[in-house]
């Protein structure tokens, strides 16, 4: 659906050159809710607001439903804009009007007729649970609501490709939920490719079906979220994933006498009864640490941190039966 | 008595509200070409933009006395006279043109611009993009703009009386400088007053009701 093909943005200031966007090649299918993570300043946003080219690239190719959005002309490019929505971290809804008038937007600007544009805000408010709202002004709405009739702005003439810029960053975790379940919604009933931009890894955790992480303008890592929280490759993806565990930084293995294990582990594996066969199997103590279960798009991935103590051949022997398991074993 | 108030009072409504709409219809227009042509702006022109505000610049700088002499060959080509109330209209609306164009470029220059970047997003056109978002979005802006230019106009249009318009500002130096009539230039003066105040009233109001924000 959507193809980024050696994707590069360079600024220059002055006599320096930055490049924000470093040759990014991804491939993201159809109906798919892709993540885009990385600190600021990695080039993420940069990199997704080149898909509509409110940012112009490079170099690289961008192809959105086959069609060369690098090579459109003016013209061309803003009709090819009508079909991929956007919403922003900071909504950018027009203050002077109505929410049913900023909904009603981009339909005056391909010209509907009065009666389709108010069949389709309607649908549309009814779809964002905010009909009570509809004469509301922004000023009179909360952060959430506001981006409720962004998204109901972005999607009101049936886009193929939805752009979240940091959409839900401005809000609190409650109101972020909400958002993202809303997101879902949109794509389960609509078919829609969404791709969004975060920092936030709960983001990704709760809607994303693949993720790739930026960092200095490159994707260092891409994969599934099931497989990146079983097992990430990289240090900047660990940093994520243990942002959202937040517990496990204090442990230090100094501090302990046996061996520490991060296990992680999903789908079937996460139902066995992992810690009660090794006690019974092997001739070892273990201690539980900590642990946690995240409820991703596609299934559960369980984190246990575990203090092995018994003779070194036994916890050996341990750990080579848990990699059998199907089960991510690290050594911490 | 009443007479020789009212007709200097409405000749001065005429000659404000005429330059007022004259001004606008020229300032507007430079003023978002101001904003939408400069550099990183939806209608890129560098050059045009550099030139375009060296010219407001200039005018801006010259006294509006000296203007006025400046315009009255061309006051006498639009309206076949030089001096009186008609012809002062003139003058007036090149002076104030460029200040609207300046108070308008920032009222649109309020606006915050991811409002300006999402309308881009939902394949608005540069046209789309002035009539529906630039102007609807600033308008409270403007029209406490416009405000001030009235405002402006009221006191340039007296001092337009000084050398042969018409008006508040000639009954005033008539009567009180030529004549010592402390109680005709005291009566125009509060007359003027009173305009300003209303005018300002009048716009405060509708600046207020008009800002959902």
């Amino acid at each position: 659906m959507i193809k980024l093909d050696g994707l590069t943005k360079e600024f220059h200031t002055g006599n320096r050159k930055i490049t924000a966007v470093d040759r990014v090649s991804l491939n993201i299918k159809k109906g798919e809710i892709y993540g885009i993570i990385g600190l600021s300043g990695a080039g993420k946003s940069t990199l997704i607001r080149c898909l509509n080219r409110l940012e112009e690239p490079t170099s690289g190719d961008i192809i959105i439903d086959n069609v060369n959005i690098t090579s459109l002309n003016k013209e061309n490019l803003r009709k090819e804009r009508k079909e991929i929505g956007m919403i922003f971290q900071h909504f950018n809804l027009l203050s002077q009007k109505t929410v049913y008038e900023n909904i009603a937007f981009p339909l005056f600007l391909e010209k509907w007729s009065k009666n389709d544009v108010k069949n389709r805000v309607d649908e549309l408010l009814r779809f964002v649970e905010l009909v009570d709202k509809r004469d509301a002004y922004p000023s009179q709405l909360s952060g959430g609501q506001k981006q409720r009739v962004a998204i109901a702005r972005a999607i009101a003439n049936n886009p193929k490709v939805l752009l979240s810029d940091e959409g839900t960053s401005a809000l609190d975790p409650q109101t972020t939920k909400a958002i993202l379940n809303l997101l879902k919604k949109i794509r389960d009933e609509f078919d829609l490719t969404i791709v969004m931009i975060t920092h936030q890894m709960e983001v990704v955790k709760q809607v994303c079906d693949r993720v790739a992480i930026m960092e200095d303008g490159k994707v260092i890592e891409e994969n599934t979220v099931e497989n990146l929280f079983k097992s990430p490759k990289t240090k900047t993806a660990k940093a994520f994933i243990s942002s959202i565990h937040t517990d496990e930084e204090v442990l230090n293995p100094i501090d302990f006498k046996g061996k520490l294990i991060r296990l992680a582990f999903m789908g079937e594996s996460s139902k066995k009864p992992i810690v009660s066969r090794l006690i019974k199997t092997f001739n070892i103590d273990v201690n539980i640490l900590s642990g946690s279960i995240d409820t991703l798009q596609a299934t559960n991935v369980g984190h246990l941190i575990l203090e092995l103590i018994g003779d070194k051949e036994e916890v050996e022997k341990s750990l080579s039966y848990l990699r059998n398991e199907n089960i991510n074993v690290e050594v911490i | 008595m009443a007479d020789l108030i009212l007709t200097p009072t409405l000749e001065t409504i005429y000659m404000v509200l005429a330059a007022t709409i004259f001004s606008l219809l020229i300032g507007f227009p430079l003023g978002i070409l101001l904003v939408i042509t400069e550099k990183g702006n939806i209608w890129e022109k560098p050059l045009f933009n550099k030139i375009l505000s060296g010219i407001i610049n200039i005018l801006r700088s010259i006294p509006f006395i000296i203007l006025m002499i400046l315009v009255f060959p061309l006051a006498k080509l639009i309206v076949g006279k030089s001096i009186g109330t008609t012809a002062t209209i003139v003058p007036l609306s090149i002076a104030a043109a460029p200040f609207v164009a300046r108070i308008m470029e920032s009222s649109i220059r309020e606006i915050d611009k991811g409002v300006i970047e999402s309308s881009l997003a939902m394949g608005a056109s540069v046209g789309q993009i002035i009539r529906r978002v630039l102007i609807p979005e600033s308008l409270p802006s403007i029209i406490s703009g416009i405000t001030l230019t009235i405002i402006n106009l009221i006191g340039y249009s007296a001092m337009a009386g000084a050398i042969g318009g018409g008006g508040l500002g000639n009954l005033a130096i008539r009567f009180g400088l030529y004549k010592f009539d402390t109680r005709v230039m005291l009566i125009s003066l509060v007359i003027i007053i009173i305009l300003v105040q209303g005018v300002q009233i009048i716009g405060t109001r509708l600046t207020i009701i008009l800002d959902k924000r």
